[in-house]
């Protein structure tokens, strides 16, 4: 993956977990069901609170380094 | 039962470890390079000053009162800090590239340094902290209270004051505590390695004493689902059914905002960076820190809920569960736990604000009430540190009567999203700071103003209901009984949660007069210049920041100025590079200095103080735009150049290719002009000469007299061909002297040199119908046409070959040898060696002498007829090309040229 196309993930991958939190789609999760013994919207916020936190810590390994012009394309990732 | 003396002996010994570590960290950072301080996991930690005891304690609160409701006060600040690379990153940016020291200082920078603007967004940071820190001192007074027990006899262990007194001592021990930690000296970055490492330090103890106790829910409630169970058996909504509306997402947004603008939380992540690369780490780790510390949230309330007295407080559970159940210890931690998240927020807060106030409101009066600074006497630095210490001191007190007047509420946590919901004002400005280029100043200080009028409206004032009657009445019924300006129902809009209501108005009103504002003003010249260094902050990195002051001052000026804010050392080492102290120092060190000090008193102070130390006036900024203008110009006045050069360049080759025809042509004609007029010379001498001994000698024999007669008769016959009108070929003949078909010009007619005109003979055609049928009878004398002669491909020496010169017919006809054919095979002038054969020819010593006086050789290097071409080609100017070439590119050019 280039390194544009990386930003434009990471980009994206913020704006869909803000989406994943937020009404209506959290709604979906807010009925009353427990998973092991939990409520399920309990467990549904957890679970995106990691993959968020995974999916920032892997960008965060590839998103270009260079600090002086990681605005360029291409620079090592 | 814990005792208050306990209590209080631990935290004041939990302090003084507190101190020991930030002097040991500041110690450790002057010393070496840092190492672990500058570690990414320090920084992480240190941004967790986020979670303060609202995180605590009343995050358990606000579990029992309105469940997951509390998870969108950590959602916020994960999702900025999942999109690090966006904002945080590029804020982080900035501030190293300017020197931002705080909330306010970026807002100032980014719109033309503006100092007006820099002490709005103070005033309001200072007015919307207050709720915020009255709400630790609120936590921390009630925890002591829980820890030490209620009632009588609490009151006789803490010597029989109440609430509000403890509040007031907890007030004060934190305002002394941080003057401490926090205004020991001046640092041009305004970074604190030895803060930074005490809050890292109290990250881990709160973050364990959290999970401790939630472990220890854990294993006394036997387990999550048996929590849940209960609590649903009790009647508790487990689900949070109501939870996911218009209150989560407004929580949602101010938490966004909260973690970029509170004034603490921009200190750490921002001011204190050491590494951009640092946020690769803390992108996740932070969230990652969050999802820990709110993990046990949902089940000690629960547990709390289900076990606990009705009536108890919910934001104590956490240290009223273990003292219920006589885990005194844990008790402890837990207290030691809160009062560290309240220390570090408080700390880490009056430092940011105090850092505000001094940059932005005393240091803007100090330069004004002082003119400068000459003749002041008193230390630059020492006036910031106790500015500091004043501001600490009134930031802290602020609180605490925050907490006087709203002491009667009793939840933490609508207590801090005043405040949040104060300082989310900032929101909307530093976005537009960070990616709008056309905001102007104006339109982001009516856009605070509004913000800050509206909150303090509809959200600041309705918290003191309690306490103020007027208040009271003015939420009724409205100022003046005007009820579309109630707080609560602004323009009408009711039946809105209170702080969604004030979320909404607040925002959007702000964010509508921001844009309104941006589009209808204009901005200054130092604000278009700073706009492109912010916006385009990833496009200039490496290059040289515009400067706006010029230098007119001497180093020793500037060293003097250097020396008051920085402090000598760090001025040395600054000025170090300087070659003589009464120099002029370059505009680029003027720019450098000024960022230095805007590190210390922010970009806007910096400002004004250079401004009046460099040539006494302020920089016109209008030229510096001149400047900019004009260096334009010049660029496209120079592209213009370099597309005229090319032009040039161009034309220049096709001039120099059409010189090397001419010159070939020229030197085609010259060739050509000699051949004909030896061709025509030579025999009209054998003629004469002929004829000479005819006249002359009476003795010769018959037979030779008849000879020498014949050979005249036949020369001009000879020459017939060459004789022609030339008239009619003549366009064939001017392309021969363009050089198109030089063959075809040689074999078929030749052009004359017009002297030769006069010898034509007159029945031209007659005599080419005799040549024909002579040369047809191969009688040697006229070689029979070559095949392709006509071709104009054909190579000079071929078509000299072709026929033979007439000069050798007398020859043939006397006898003689032919010689080597064309002229370039022998040496001399054909011309000279015609002559010498002829006097071969004629051996007679007085003939040969009249001879040779009548033929005289011409100079050996000029052709005769070379003369009579100079002369006639003298009039017509050869150089011009125009006479030429007159369509010719280049000759156009010469034309407009001149």
């Amino acid at each position: 993956m280039t390194a544009r196309k990386l930003e434009s993930a990471a980009l994206f991958f913020t704006i869909f977990g803000a989406m994943l939190i937020m009404p209506p789609l959290v709604l979906l999760f807010n009925v009353k069901a427990r998973l092991f013994g939990l409520p399920l919207e309990l467990i549904y916020l957890f679970a995106v609170w990691v993959v968020l936190c995974a999916g920032t810590a892997w960008f965060g390994r590839r998103l270009p380094r260079a600090p002086a012009d990681d605005d360029e394309p291409g620079s090592p990732g | 039962m814990l005792s208050a003396n306990l209590v209080i002996a631990t935290a004041v010994a939990y302090v003084g470890l507190l101190f020991f570590i930030a002097w040991a960290g500041d110690r450790r950072a002057r010393q070496s390079s840092g190492g672990l301080l500058r570690s990414p996991f320090i920084y992480t930690l240190a941004i967790s000053v986020y979670c303060t005891s609202w995180t605590f304690y009343g995050a358990v609160g606000s579990a029992a009162r309105n469940g997951l409701e509390y998870l969108a006060i950590y959602l916020g600040p994960t999702l900025v800090f999942v999109g690090w690379w966006f904002v945080l990153r590029k804020l982080v940016r900035i501030a190293h590239a300017q020197r931002i020291t705080s909330v306010a200082d970026l807002l100032s920078s980014r719109f033309g340094k503006s100092s007006r603007l820099a002490v709005l967004v103070t005033v309001i940071a200072v007015i919307g902290i207050a709720p915020y820190i009255a709400l630790q001192l609120k936590a921390v007074t009630s925890s002591i209270q829980a820890i030490g027990g209620t009632g009588a006899a609490a009151r006789e262990g803490f010597g029989g004051i109440d609430d509000v007194g403890l509040a007031l001592g907890v007030a004060a021990a934190m305002a002394v505590f941080t003057i401490l930690f926090g205004t020991r000296n001046l640092d041009a970055k305004e970074q604190h390695h030895g803060v930074v490492a005490a809050i890292a330090f109290e990250a881990i103890v709160k973050l364990c004493a959290l999970i401790a106790v939630g472990g220890f829910v854990l294993y006394a409630g036997g387990g999550l689902e048996a929590i849940f169970s209960n609590a649903e058996a009790k009647g508790i909504d487990i689900y949070s059914e109501d939870t996911f509306g218009n209150r989560w997402i407004a929580m949602n947004v101010l938490s966004i905002a909260a973690i970029l603008c509170l004034p603490r939380q921009f200190q750490i992540t921002v001011v204190e960076n050491s590494d951009e690369n640092h946020l690769r780490t803390a992108g996740w780790a932070f969230p990652a820190y969050l999802l820990l510390m709110s993990l046990f949230t949902l089940p000690i309330a629960l547990f709390g809920m289900t076990t606990m007295p009705a009536g108890s407080n919910p934001d104590m559970f956490v240290l009223t569960l273990p003292l219920a159940a006589g885990q005194d210890g844990l008790a402890l931690f837990a207290f030691i736990g809160g009062f560290s998240s309240a220390t570090s927020m408080i700390i880490v807060e009056a430092i940011a604000l105090s850092i505000m106030v001094s940059n932005h409101i005393v240091m803007p009066i100090v330069l004004r009430t002082t003119g400068g600074f000459g003749g002041n006497d008193r230390d630059l630095s020492r006036l910031l540190l106790n500015s500091r210490r004043l501001s600490i001191g009134i930031i802290l007190f602020l609180g605490f009567f925050y907490f006087y007047l709203t002491r009667d509420s009793d939840a933490l946590a609508p207590i801090g999203l005043i405040s949040f919901a104060g300082v989310a004002q900032f929101l909307p400005a530093i976005l537009a700071a960070l990616f709008w280029r056309e905001a102007t100043m104006r339109g982001a200080t009516a856009a605070v103003a509004v913000g800050f009028v509206v909150w303090a409206w509809s959200m600041f004032m309705p918290s003191f209901q309690s306490s103020s009657p007027w208040v009271a009445a003015v939420m009724a019924d409205g100022p003046g009984g005007i009820s579309w300006l109630r707080p609560q129902a602004l323009f009408g809009l009711d039946g809105l949660d209170p702080l969604v209501h004030s979320v909404f108005w607040s925002l959007f009103l702000n964010a509508a007069t921001l844009v309104a504002g941006s589009l209808v003003t204009s901005q200054s010249a130092l604000e278009r210049l700073q706009a492109t260094l912010f916006v385009d902050a990833f496009r200039r990195s490496g290059r040289r920041d515009p400067n706006f002051i010029r230098g007119s001052a001497t180093a020793n000026d500037l060293f003097f100025v250097a020396q008051r804010v920085l402090g000598t050392d760090r001025a040395t080492e600054l000025f170090a590079g300087l070659p003589r102290p009464d120099t002029e120092p370059s505009a680029e060190f003027i720019g450098r200095l000024e960022r230095e000090l805007a590190g210390s008193i922010g970009a806007a102070s910096a400002h004004v103080m250079l401004s009046k130390v460099v040539s006494g006036e302020a920089v016109s900024l209008e030229e510096v735009m001149q400047m900019a203008d004009e260096t334009q110009q010049a660029i496209e006045y120079s592209q213009q150049l370099e597309r005229t050069s090319t032009e040039l360049r161009t034309t220049a080759e096709q001039l120099e290719q059409a010189n090397v025809r001419l010159r070939e042509v020229d030197q085609q004609k010259d060739d050509f002009l000699s051949q004909v007029s030896h061709e025509v010379r030579t025999p009209m001498t054998a003629i004469r000469s002929f004829s000479e001994i005819l006249l002359d000698e009476g003795e010769l024999a018959p037979e030779e007299r008849h000879k020498f007669v014949s050979t005249i008769h036949h020369e001009p016959a000879a020459h017939q061909p060459a004789r022609r009108d030339p008239r009619p070929q003549r366009p064939r003949a001017r392309r021969a002297r363009l050089g198109e078909s030089p063959g075809r010009c040689r074999t078929g007619a030749r052009p004359r040199h017009p002297s030769l005109r006069r010898a034509r003979p007159p029945a031209r055609h007659a005599r080419r119908v005799r040549r024909a049928r002579r040369c047809g009878n191969g009688d040697g004398r006229c070689p029979p046409a070559q095949p392709g002669a006509d071709q104009p491909d054909l190579q000079r020496h071929q078509v000299q070959q072709r026929r033979a010169p007439p000069r050798h017919r007398h020859l043939a006809a006397a006898g003689r040898e032919l010689p080597g054919r064309g002229r370039r095979q022998r040496s001399g002038h054909p011309a000279r060696r015609s002559r010498q054969d002829l006097r071969e020819v004629l051996s007679r010593p007085a003939r040969r002498a009249r001879l040779g006086r009548r033929c005289r050789p011409r100079p050996r290097h000029q052709p005769p007829d070379r003369q009579a071409h100079e002369r006639r080609t003298r009039a017509a100017p050869r150089r011009g090309a125009g006479c030429l070439f007159p369509h010719h590119p280049a000759a156009r050019l010469g034309a407009l040229t001149g």
